[in-house]
């Protein structure tokens, strides 16, 4: 058995078990934080402190197993949203860095803190992402956000408060709208007009 | 055969599969393996409904005392009410493509969600979204292998309409801006599903559902829909046959709210929370069969409430991940199923049902990895399809890899000890071509919805339903929205619904929707 305390309350749990797990199996589930369970859908973040370390580190809750003399808080997630572009990204898509200064203006502001990278659950160095955007290497910094789960964790932790989750997914959707549709995908558009389907087998 | 005594623990069958270096092949496929083996078969699993439209059919178990259940509502404590053109009810996939289209005709749109938006069994998909893009490759093909994959049970207009859609769908997502794996021509790529005649699974890596979610969340804060988190629905509203709307709960404040809708979409996903047979399951917290229990009160017919889908590969090893997916795209990429001896035992890409039913033969043939006397499995094995395809695993299942990033499981070097995992409701809700359900002005769409899937569901096919009839159903809500006045407000299909329990429902106490599972101790 495993001695840990969650959100303030000392639990017995089972080695092996995540933070979430031995949560509900107290008996003290917490609705709100609980989702996915899955890591992908970013509502159980938690800050944690190891027995053996000073630091606090912030993990999903349903991703990170229990260990003893570990302390651990789930973190609210209010559902930050982005400032709103009306125009589908496509449209936008052809003057990136202009929009991205007007949709975005904090990212010129990046201290370098490290602050977005060391939050970051899913382990993406978010800091660098910032670095590649700023340097107009787009498709690399895409790259990079692929993982990302919204948790928000990043925006909280930057003290110019960039959105880099937000403006991951504002720069994939940019992306995509510059490319030409999959023409694949087009030819079988074309071809299935002409086609009905036959439900009588 | 061995017996049940020979099982190979965790240990032992390690080092065994890394003894074996050719892997024998022991295809062994009866014309029983399904009756004897898969879990939808077990007699003693299902009861007959007493009350209600599909009073008598079969149903299991566990689901039957939540759709006969109580409703929790009580009309002293209302405290707002609001009005809208559609009311959707659920933010996962489904609810979010469904409020978009709505949207797009201009209706004034309401989505109310029990988890935050994008909390869903959509955000875990990772396989892809299965259409028609190739040229060897036709719509009758794609509805030829869901039709025989469903065991003839689905309803062929709608399956119909739900493919004829899927291309246009997917170039729709691509105008949002949603990404997928393409080759160097920007062609897009397709996975190969089980029990598929084609590859036409197009996907993002194993983040899919991530991707689809995070675009859809994404145009839904660029849009004038409005959304409420957290605030699950408790009991529709009725005039004259016709649902006029629901009464939300906010679970912070813990009030009732009266929403007003001319059209109703219930998006309310799956029900593997309910643990159907004792088994683990791959679904988010909130799949608690919400949205059948609100619908069949009302007076909605369902389907096929005998069917559900134990995905082959649910991980049971460490527990910490019980009963977390690995895709089938492992499989379809060429990743082989071993019992403990190191054997192939199935066809890992036959359909679903017949993969699972295979690997819990082999469990309970003491053929499996034995845990614990309860927890057996068989592996998957990772390790072989990166040494045959070097990277594979850390290009296109990033996802899976993440799993090695806390030290929790290590795919390249260790196989994945995996069971069948309950993973989806087959049947639902009973909708036409339009997604409208049997009481008018209720719709419904994804997987709380019954009848493209029979009784078996292809992978893929649950993605395409989210986009292609979530489209439709949206659509076509708003413009029946147009047409209508606000009803009004009506409770009268509860009173009638609770003197039938009091008749021919008296040993049963429940009361529905469940919102979390039983383990939660949540309480109304």
């Amino acid at each position: 058995v495993v001695e840990l305390i969650i959100n303030g309350k000392t639990i017995s749990a089972k080695p092996q078990i995540s933070v979430i797990q031995a949560l509900i199996e107290s008996g003290v589930s917490d609705v709100l934080n609980a989702g996915c369970l899955n890591g992908v859908c970013g509502s159980c973040s938690v800050f944690v402190k190891y027995a053996e370390s000073s630091g606090i580190e912030t993990e999903l809750g349903c991703q990170l197993m229990v260990k003893e003399g570990m302390q651990v808080s789930f973190v609210p997630n209010f559902l930050s949203v982005s400032e709103k572009y009306q125009s589908k990204p496509k449209q936008a898509a052809l003057e990136i860095p202009a929009a991205l200064s007007e949709l975005f203006p904090q990212v010129d502001s990046c201290r370098q803190c490290g602050g977005c990278t060391n939050s970051c659950p899913k382990g993406i160095d978010v800091e660098h992402f910032i670095k590649l955007v700023i340097a107009t290497d787009y498709n690399r910094a895409d790259e990079l956000m692929e993982s990302c789960v919204m948790c928000d964790l990043c925006e909280s932790a930057c003290p110019e408060k960039i959105q880099s989750q937000h403006l991951g997914v504002y720069l994939r959707r940019s992306l995509v709208g510059l490319k030409p549709m999959p023409s694949n995908l087009l030819n079988s558009i074309n071809r299935i007009k002409s086609q009905e389907i036959n439900t009588d087998l | 055969m061995n017996n049940a005594a020979d099982h190979l623990s965790f240990d032992m069958a390690l080092e065994r599969y890394k003894e074996v270096k050719s892997k024998p092949f022991r295809i062994n496929e009866s014309d029983t393996l399904l009756q004897d083996y898969h879990p939808d078969y077990a007699a003693d699993q299902t009861t007959n409904l007493n009350i209600g439209v599909n009073k008598g059919e079969h149903c299991v178990t566990e689901l039957a005392s939540i759709l006969q259940a109580d409703s929790p509502f009580d009309s002293k404590s209302i405290c707002s009410e609001e009005f809208v053109d559609v009311l959707v009810i659920g933010g996962g996939g489904a609810g979010c493509v469904a409020a978009l289209s709505a949207a797009e005709t201009g209706s004034n749109v309401l989505i109310a969600t029990k988890l935050k938006l994008g909390d869903s069994n959509t955000v875990m998909a990772e396989g892809g979204i299965q259409s028609v893009v190739n040229s060897e490759d036709s719509i009758q093909q794609h509805f030829t292998d869901t039709i025989q994959s469903s065991y003839f049970r689905a309803e062929k207009e709608v399956t119909a309409k739900m493919i004829q859609n899927g291309p246009e769908s997917i170039r729709w997502l691509i105008e949002l801006g949603m990404k997928f794996d393409t080759d160097d021509d920007g062609n897009l790529l397709v996975r190969k599903g089980g029990g598929a005649t084609f590859s036409r699974v197009v996907y993002f890596k194993d983040y899919t559902g991530l991707e689809l979610m995070r675009v859809l969340r994404s145009a839904l804060s660029q849009s004038s829909i409005s959304v409420l988190n957290h605030t699950p629905v408790v009991e529709l509203l009725s005039d004259n046959g016709r649902c006029t709307g629901a009464v939300l709960l906010d679970l912070e404040s813990r009030t009732l709210k009266i929403i007003r809708a001319k059209s109703v979409i219930l998006a309310t996903g799956g029900s593997g929370r309910v643990h159907i047979n004792n088994f683990p399951t791959s679904n988010h917290i909130g799949a608690t069969a919400d949205g059948l229990s609100l619908a069949y009160r009302l007076g909605a017919k369902l389907r096929e409430l005998d069917s559900f889908q134990y995905h082959p590969t649910g991980i049971i090893y460490p527990e910490s991940l019980a009963g977390t997916l690995v895709t089938e795209g492992l499989r379809s990429a060429g990743a082989c199923l071993l019992n403990a001896q190191g054997e192939r035992f199935v066809d890992e890409l036959k359909s679903r049902d017949i993969v699972s039913a295979a690997i819990i033969r082999e469990c309970e043939n003491g053929r499996g990895v034995e845990l614990s006397s309860t927890v057996k499995g068989v592996w998957l094995d990772t390790p072989e399809l990166e040494k045959n395809k070097p990277g594979i695993l850390k290009n296109q299942f990033p996802k899976l890899m993440s799993l090695a990033k806390n030290n929790i499981i290590n795919p390249t070097k260790d196989p994945i000890l995996v069971y069948p995992t309950l993973h989806y409701q087959n049947g639902g809700i009973c909708i036409d071509v339009n997604g409208e359900s049997t009481v008018p002005g209720l719709y419904s769409t994804g997987e709380v919805s019954g009848g493209v899937h029979g009784k078996n569901r292809l992978m893929g096919n649950a993605l395409l339903e989210v986009i292609s009839l979530g489209r439709v159903t949206g659509k076509h809500a708003a413009i029946t929205a147009k047409d209508v006045d606000y009803g009004e407000v009506g409770f009268s299909h509860l009173d009638k619904w609770r003197s039938e329990r009091q008749q021919l429902c008296k040993d049963n106490n429940e009361v529905a929707p469940k919102l979390f599972p039983t383990y939660f101790n949540f309480r109304y």
